[in-house]
């Protein structure tokens, strides 16, 4: 009897014991980064090919997407090629490592609290300039961790718009780190967003996208109205239709892609303002949700055209992007720049779970 | 400004006194009664449930709120009711801010606006996949908990309503992540769920928010959600595509009557059958509308549970009209059928079958595989054919008023007694009776004479013309004049008929001989059918003949004689109606102006069935006349945009192959221009070189220059790649270049280093180097100097057309001879470095034995030692000197060669652009061109070959310079070494030599 009841006792207290098990903090740090030019869909900097003559070949510009059988045929000919890093390779390592166990945290809490690191690294670079960080650094950083389109998708969207490609891989790398901020932590989600980034204009590329339509693309971007002067009438149609076609187009022809099929009538609004005075439905502020605002907000900011990256050329961009510009009021609601604001600002440990918008 | 406000018809006695704060809104206008609304239709009627709502069509389109409680919520719903409202709610703010909202239209995604002047604090989480909704929903539970709000149905709304969206993202209706925003006022909490949704139907909540067990998941979870919380609010944002669901809890519930239940507000959310009467009235054109309208198919999708909508449109074509007579047909046919298939049995083949009984065969050639699976449609689904039936109606109201009667008119001239007796009894049922019962006699022809199942049937309707025909001459008519598709229900096989009528009344009018020549031949081909048919039918016919002539023999007696009177009066009398509506004065409908038209045939006739049967064959005739009409300019319309849909795209293209082409064309002149500037430019740094000898052929050239040019504009694209290979040149040139400095600098080094232990034979080495430096020079001279005369001998080639060839190459081969000339001294410059160093080496040895051997004399004195080494160090000192004027010589011997490789490399570029213009002046012969071409790209090729080979030598020889220097090094220093040692030694003997003495 007393012997039983010794067994008992301590088989309470095992189960005790083990209810107080303690959960350590996930720390992240940065590892030593490795560049290899054959995972990488994005050149982190000029990739040259030294000709036995000392000659170098300049291949890729920072920034470009690296075509993999373009760069095959240097390899096979067992040519060696060098790259010039222009990224912040400590900074770069950590976003890395936290957007690599951010993807991988299955707990929703553990995703919170890796949010909280991921929001600190991009305010030391992209808000408080602690760090000299550029656009490659973020481009970068996120398409390592989402990127996936297919050799055949790469070809279908290459083609035809070679800038806007270049450009869509910081706006998409730029959605999926506000999504972040703003509290979207779905990483499929992230994903959706950033592969959608790229088909903003799919359907305006269709044939070949004409440098009137990107120059029409580049105005309406900065004064929303005068995009039509060099337009020809078959082209302003082409122009007015490209957001609900390109939804269309990516949903047609992109669906593996996309795991949300839903998400693809975000690309509709793209170029809508929140004046209403954007295309093609011209919404309200009142009518567009957090996720689209973030979308016309950054689609918005970046000009269209084959951009030059450098080195530490992107310090408080977020904070740049969020205070001043062309048409920010058409652009940006009252509730995602204090949302933004306030994550980057008012760094504190309750933020992972409200994300206060009260007095916007 | 009166007609700005939102009109609401308050039904209620009394309203508490909250609502009626709301409803004092300068934007809303309230009456008390349906008087006052003085033919308005109120947008919004405030209604208790006991009081039911008279018919009026002013409250056709209004929402329906009711400020009590309701027995039958769902029935409530169904009938434009939108609101269910406690009056105890509106004593709260929220309250009041939710009515208003309602009232006013003006919901916002946004919360924290939406609630602005009430809400204390907000915030905000994302419910990003259905998933993680729990983690989510936690988080707004513990922050109501912390506000002191009533949380005990929170979690189960968050969850009911996420799965609510759930089901309808399974469906494609909508999909995450949802905006969740919560926050807290002073008296109670909200949440409001901003969800992405496609096109939204109030069925779809309706479905939800049923109080009923099913073993459907989707029905009850709104209704869940609805008594979880006080007051449960939905808006539709149309244009935005977004549904806002927000649950309200106060926080003092007991300021809510218990038995008032639930608070529901539905905004802007209409169900499908009400959407499409609201598309109705919203739109004018008629027209318009028919192509828009649409048919719903209830469908549960496999695997889901919401009930959804799919849109399904009715192309309406020209046959409209025919369609649905022919469903009619087929329906009584199928009425008298036996065994017939039911309906939802029926394919597409049955309908053919049907329609090869109908009589009129030419309207069955004209349907469309279409319209035979419309016809197919009508019989599945009852709503198919009663859209059909609204479509045409839809196009008939939209006729013109005059046209129609104009169209009446026209028909009752061509009316003729026969016809008359033919309307008169053309019952459906009687024709198709006719047919079955020919039908049943036909089997047995079939049988004995095995025909086919086709022919059989136009066998029919040729029979039944016949029989017309035989009627005709009974009555001894004379003419007929009937149009196509005229009354088409009459028994007759019109193809023929009309073919026959045709003829005949063309004679009599003369109509254009064209038109003439083919419906004639066109009859004459049919007639011979009928003949043909004739001889195989005999007996059928015979029986259809004595069938028809008994039912006609009767009604034609009625008829004979007195009918041109009669038509006479029905047309004075409808003439005058036309007058009356062309002048304005009639403004009837299409129905009004028919049911006139039988009355005057009823008159006209003096028998009211006939007047009736008759009326209604003419204006049906007409009216289906006129919609196909219409529905063809509809259909053809359509075509025409699609035409143009498609010329536009081909002139899009073309604009931009426009556009390229003009881009193209700049770039290209922009190129040459470049190019001919380029060309000034190296001419005139050329002149500057080449001796002033040149100058008057230079002269000579520029006038030739301007041909040249031409010439380069055409090749411009090849020059562009030239230049790049230029560049390309130069560089590894300059690398070169660099590279013989560097091995210059550290030849010098070394010869530094051994110049301190300098020697004669170094000294003489030195003087030899320096005499072949002066024989580099003189080599150089020489190459100047054909350089020169290769410059020479372009100009003289480019004047003179047929020896260029010949120059250019001799250039070319010349060009690479002083290339390799100048390579080769390179290389003899470098054997002999390398001689020199192995000199220094073999002096550093001499050095080394030297020291050995003074080691040994150790101990002996000997006073001329430091003599020896100031003569040395006096000779190091020469060398040196030497050393660097040997030095500034090899510096200018390079930059020499440097100029002369840039003006080799200039006249490449120069033979290689003449060399190609000229390829493409005599485009006649374009092999030797070619193929020169090629030589010279070979040569070229050789060139940099060539050129590679050595700057690899040049590496080589560097890196053997390198080993070379380091063991020069560890020589010098074990050279200090032994001076060191011997300086001690000498030190030693010093004191010995003084302890000696």
């Amino acid at each position: 009897m007393s012997k039983n009841q010794s067994e008992n006792a301590s088989f309470l207290l095992e189960d005790e014991e083990e209810s107080v098990e303690f959960r350590e903090p996930i720390s992240i740090e940065s590892k030593p980064l490795v560049l290899n030019i054959m995972e990488m869909h994005f050149s982190v900097g000029q990739i040259f090919w030294t000709m036995t003559s000392g000659k170098r070949i300049n291949l890729f510009n920072s920034g470009d997407w690296i075509q993999k059988s373009y760069l095959n045929k240097f390899l096979k000919a067992n040519k060696t090629l060098e790259i010039e890093p222009q990224i912040n390779e400590h900074y770069c390592s950590l976003g890395l490592e936290l957007f690599k166990s951010f993807v991988e945290a299955e707990e929703e809490s553990d995703k919170a609290e890796i949010r909280e690191g991921l929001i600190e690294w991009l305010a030391k670079g992209y808000w408080n300039a602690e760090e000299e960080v550029g656009m490659l650094d973020l481009a970068f950083v996120c398409a390592q961790t989402f990127y996936s389109f297919s050799e055949e998708e790469e070809d279908l969207l290459f083609e035809s718009s070679t800038e806007l490609f270049k450009r869509s891989s910081v706006i998409g790398s730029m959605l999926v780190c506000l999504g972040v901020v703003v509290g979207y932590l779905d990483t499929n989600l992230l994903r959706d967003l950033y592969h959608i980034s790229f088909l903003f204009d799919c359907s305006l590329d269709e044939v070949t996208l004409s440098t009137n339509l990107i120059s029409a693309l580049e105005n309406e971007r900065n004064n929303g109205s005068e995009w039509e002067e060099a337009l020809s009438e078959s082209e302003k149609e082409t122009f007015l239709n490209h957001s609900k076609n390109s939804a269309s187009r990516a949903s047609s022809l992109f669906s593996k892609r996309i795991s949300n099929p839903g998400l693809v009538h975000f690309i509709e609004v793209h170029h809508e303002k929140i004046n209403g005075k954007g295309f093609p439905l011209g919404l309200r502020e009142g009518e567009i949700s957090d996720i689209e605002g973030l979308i016309i907000f950054v689609n918005n900011r970046l000009p269209f055209r084959d951009l030059n990256f450098e080195r530490g050329d992107a310090s408080s961009l977020f904070k740049n992007l969020m205070e001043r510009g062309a048409q920010l009021e058409t652009v940006l609601t009252k509730r995602l720049k204090k949302i933004i604001t306030n994550e980057f600002e008012n760094r504190d440990s309750d933020h992972a779970k409200y994300l206060e918008i009260s007095g916007v | 400004m009166e007609q700005d406000k939102i009109l609401i018809l308050n039904l209620f006695e009394k309203l508490s006194q909250e609502i009626e704060e709301v409803l004092s809104l300068d934007i809303l206008e309230v009456v008390q009664s349906i008087d006052e609304l003085d033919n308005r239709a109120p947008l919004y009627i405030l209604k208790p449930e006991s009081l039911s709502l008279e018919e009026n069509a002013l409250f056709e389109d209004s929402r329906i709120l009711s400020f009590q409680n309701i027995g039958q919520t769902q029935e409530f719903f169904n009938n434009q009711g939108d609101v269910i409202f406690n009056p105890d709610f509106a004593k709260s703010d929220i309250g009041k801010v939710i009515l208003e909202r309602f009232f006013t239209k003006s919901a916002v995604v946004q919360m924290e606006s939406a609630y602005e002047q009430i809400l204390q604090k907000s915030f905000s989480t994302k419910f990003s996949n259905p998933l993680t909704v729990g983690y989510y929903s936690d988080i707004v539970t513990k922050f109501a908990h912390s506000e002191k709000a009533d949380v005990s149905g929170l979690r189960t709304f968050l969850s009911a309503g996420s799965s609510f969206f759930s089901f309808l993202a399974k469906e494609d209706l909508g999909w995450f992540p949802l905006d969740v925003d919560y926050g807290v006022t002073e008296d109670a909490l909200v949440v409001q769920i901003t969800a992405p949704v496609s096109k939204m139907y109030k069925d779809y909540i309706l479905q939800s928010l049923q109080d009923k067990e099913s073993s459907n998941a989707y029905v009850g979870l709104l209704n869940i959600c609805s008594k979880q919380t006080h007051a449960l609010d939905l808006h539709y944002l149309e244009k935005s595509n977004k549904l806002l669901f927000t649950g309200v809890w106060l926080k003092d519930e007991s300021s809510l009557s218990k038995d008032f239940f639930p608070s529901v507000l539905i905004n802007q959310l209409y169900t499908y059958e009400e959407h499409k009467e609201l598309r109705k009235n919203n739109i004018t054109s008629k027209i318009k509308l028919s192509q828009e309208e649409v048919e719903v198919t209830y469908e549960n999708i496999p695997g889901s549970i919401v009930e959804t909508f799919e849109e399904e449109g009715i192309e309406e074509t020209r046959n409209l009209p025919n369609i649905k007579k022919l469903v009619q047909f087929i329906k009584k046919y199928r009425e008298n059928e036996e065994d017939a298939p039911l309906d939802e049995d029926l394919n597409i083949r049955d309908i053919a079958k049907y329609l090869r009984k109908f009589p009129d065969q030419s309207v069955i050639t004209q349907l469309e595989q279409n319209d035979r699976e419309l016809i197919l449609k009508c019989f599945k689904s009852e709503t198919m054919a009663e859209e059909v039936e609204e479509t045409i109606n839809t196009v008939k109201g939209g006729l013109d008023k005059e046209e129609f009667l104009q169209t009446v008119l026209d028909n009752l001239t061509e009316l003729e007694v026969d016809d008359v007796v033919t309307l008169s009894n053309s019952d459906e049922e009687t024709e198709v009776q006719n047919i079955k019962s020919l039908e049943d006699e036909e089997d047995e022809v079939q049988n004995v004479k095995g025909l086919e199942d086709e022919e059989e049937f136009s066998k029919k309707v040729s029979g039944g013309e016949e029989e017309k025909d035989d009627f005709k001459t009974i009555i001894g008519s004379t003419e007929k004049k009937k149009e196509k598709d005229l009354f088409v229900k009459s028994l007759g096989g019109e193809e023929e008929e009309k073919g026959v009528l045709k003829f005949k009344n063309l004679n009599s009018q003369g109509a254009p001989k064209s038109k003439k020549n083919q419906q004639e031949e066109i009859l004459n081909i049919k007639t011979e059918k009928t003949e043909q048919e004739d001889v195989e039918l005999g007996n059928v016919r015979e029986e259809m003949r004595a069938r028809n002539k008994r039912k006609h023999d009767q009604e034609e007696l009625i008829l004979s004689g007195e009918w041109e009177e009669k038509k006479r009066k029905i047309t004075e009398k409808l003439n005058a109606n036309l007058e009356k509506m062309r002048n304005g004065e009639e403004t009837s409908s299409i129905e009004e102006i028919e049911e006139e038209l039988k009355q005057v045939f009823k008159e006209g006739l003096g028998s009211e069935e006939l007047g009736e049967a008759v009326a209604r064959g003419i204006a049906d005739n007409s009216s289906d006349r006129l919609i196909a009409e219409k529905l063809d300019s509809v259909q053809r319309t359509k075509e025409k945009l699609e035409k143009e849909r498609s010329l536009q795209a081909v002139a899009m293209r073309d604009e931009q192959i426009l556009r390229m082409k003009k881009v193209l064309d700049t770039i290209k002149e922009e190129n040459s221009s470049l190019k001919t500037k380029l060309y000034e430019e190296s001419q005139t740094s050329e002149n500057d070189n080449i001796t002033s000898a040149n100058s008057e052929e230079t002269k000579e050239f520029k006038l030739l220059k301007g041909s040249v040019d031409l010439l380069k504009k055409e090749i411009s694209i090849r020059d562009i790649a030239f230049d790049k290979l230029k560049e390309s040149q130069s560089v590894a040139l300059e690398n070169k270049d660099k590279k013989i400095e560097q091995l210059e600098q550290r030849i010098n080094t070394v010869l530094d280093s051994k110049s301190k232990d300098g020697d004669n034979d170094l000294a003489v080495e030195m003087k030899k180097v320096s005499n072949e430096n002066r024989l580099l020079q003189s080599q150089i001279e020489v190459k100047d100097r054909t350089i020169d005369n290769m410059n020479r001998r372009i100009e003289m080639g480019k004047q003179d057309g047929n020896h260029k060839e010949n120059v250019e190459l001799e250039r070319v081969k010349e060009q690479n001879r002083a290339a390799l000339e100048a390579m080769q001294a390179f290389k003899v410059e470098k054997a002999n470095l390398e001689v020199k160093l192995r000199a220094a080496l073999r002096e550093i040895k001499q050095k080394e034995t030297e020291a050995t051997i003074l080691k040994d004399k150790d101990s002996k004195p000997s006073a001329d030692h430091s003599m020896e080494l100031k003569d040395k160090d006096k000779e190091i000192q020469t060398l040196k000197i030497e050393n660097g004027k040997i030095s500034d010589q090899t510096k200018a011997i390079t930059i020499r060669c440097k100029q002369l490789e840039q003006k080799m490399k200039f006249l490449n570029a120069q033979v290689e652009s003449a060399n190609k213009g000229r390829g493409k002046m005599s485009s006649g012969g374009k092999s030797p061109s070619s193929g020169r071409e090629a030589k010279l790209a070979l040569k070229l090729k050789q060139l940099e070959t060539s050129r590679e080979k050595m700057s690899m030598d040049t590496q080589r020889l560097s890196s053997q310079l390198d080993s070379k220097k380091k063991e020069a090094v560890g020589l010098t220093t074990e050279n200090n070494l032994l001076k060191n040692k011997m300086a001690e030694l000498e030190q030693k003997l010093n004191k010995i030599e003084r302890k000696a003495s």
